[in-house]
């Protein structure tokens, strides 16, 4: 939940891990609904503004919703916020995960298993023939002791070695994290520091196991907005309801009853502006 | 997890916001703070309360894991990962 880094000064500082800030949304969004019996520490921030401040704070983490924030709140209003409740409940997700959503994400994660599957097969062989190759090239290699010579193709054939390395952290990124990495690694004399910070760096949570949840956030999110008629969120939505009290008079509601249509006009202006070279 | 943590941290306290929601809370509005201001942010009087509140939220490292004599019986079992044994026995063989 909290990660904790090294400053400039050598001072450690703290911040959220992006399962500690989907547990904060599930504060904030719990006190919109009442269920929070004492309420949130910070309770002079509004429910939206509580949501602008963790997307200001925190783009990186989930880049193509905080990082696209202003961009989604201008088209979905104060649903940007109320969208993450697909993530959030386990209801609202079943009841989304019906026909061509349910279509979507079943295939999607069919191709995820099939290419992890298809890594470990490329990863297991790439090993296989490393070693073959090193083995066939001793006797070429200036060196006449066996152990020297294998340590010398290996030094000169480490870029393949690497490569082969970052699909074994694809397939299980959760093997080490960077600290254990490295001093495992001390083992291996044929990678220089500069090789190994780079290799420990593909263990660090962020480009792991935080990379996966934010891309599943990310998806089910968008995917959420693939919906011809109404957003699925949890209810009650206090926030809403007060600023928007009698929905069928608003027009502020009216451009937004249907997802689909806000998803195709998000996408559109996200190209456009990629086009534009300004995201 | 997160159900189980916010029955016991959150809906489960009587009468005072739990020092791991302040934590959290203050986190999310102010990231990248130093142990002091968290300190300062949640209003606690007592750092080693914060400190121990914020281990049991931290990543802890984990040791390689070494494949040897001891553990071999659990590698022919299949209960150790294999990208790992690839790798651990590349390794070997290189040595």
């Amino acid at each position: 939940m909290v990660k904790v880094r090294r400053n400039a000064r050598g001072t450690n500082t703290y911040e959220l891990s992006l399962f500690g800030i989907m547990l904060v949304i599930t504060l904030v969004r719990y006190h919109d609904m009442n269920r929070l019996k004492l309420g949130l520490y910070y309770n002079n921030i509004l429910f939206g503004e509580y949501y602008d401040k963790i997307a200001s704070n925190y783009k990186k983490k989930l880049p193509l919703i905080f990082g696209k924030w202003y961009l989604l709140k201008r088209i979905l209003k104060i649903f940007s916020a109320y969208n993450f409740d697909i993530i959030l409940d386990k209801e609202a997700r079943s009841n989304f995960m019906t026909g061509d959503n349910s279509k979507f994400y079943n295939s999607f994660i069919t191709v995820t298993v099939h290419n992890h599957k298809q890594l470990g097969e490329v990863q297991v062989k790439g090993l296989e023939e490393y070693g073959n190759y090193i083995e066939s090239k001793i006797s070429q290699s200036p060196y006449k002791n066996i152990q020297e010579a294998r340590k010398y193709i290996s030094h000169k054939t480490n870029a393949v070695f690497q490569m082969i390395m970052k699909i074994s952290v694809l397939s299980n990124p959760v093997e080490y994290d960077p600290v254990s990495f490295k001093e495992k690694a001390k083992e291996w004399t044929f990678f220089n520091s500069e090789q190994l910070k780079q290799l420990s760096h593909l263990y660090e949570i962020e480009n792991t196991i935080e990379k996966a949840l934010a891309d599943e956030v990310s998806f089910i999110y968008y995917l959420n907005l693939h919906n011809d008629y109404r957003f699925q969120v949890m209810q009650p939505m206090k926030y809403y309801s007060v600023l928007v009290p009698d929905v069928s008079k608003s027009k502020y509601i009216e451009d937004l009853l249907f997802p689909k249509q806000s998803l195709l006009q998000s996408l559109g202006v996200i190209k456009r502006l990629e086009k534009d070279s300004v995201l | 997890m997160s159900k189980g943590w916010l029955q016991n941290m959150i809906f489960n306290v009587d009468n005072k916001i739990s020092l791991a929601q302040k934590i959290l809370e203050v986190l999310a509005i102010n990231p990248t703070i130093t142990l002091h201001e968290l300190v300062r942010d949640t209003g606690e009087s007592d750092e080693e309360k914060v400190k121990k509140i914020l281990s049991y939220y931290t990543p802890i490292l984990h040791k390689p894991l070494v494949v040897g004599p001891d553990n071999v019986d659990k590698l022919l079992a299949g209960n150790i990962h294999t990208a790992q044994y690839g790798i651990f026995c590349f390794t070997m063989w290189l040595k």
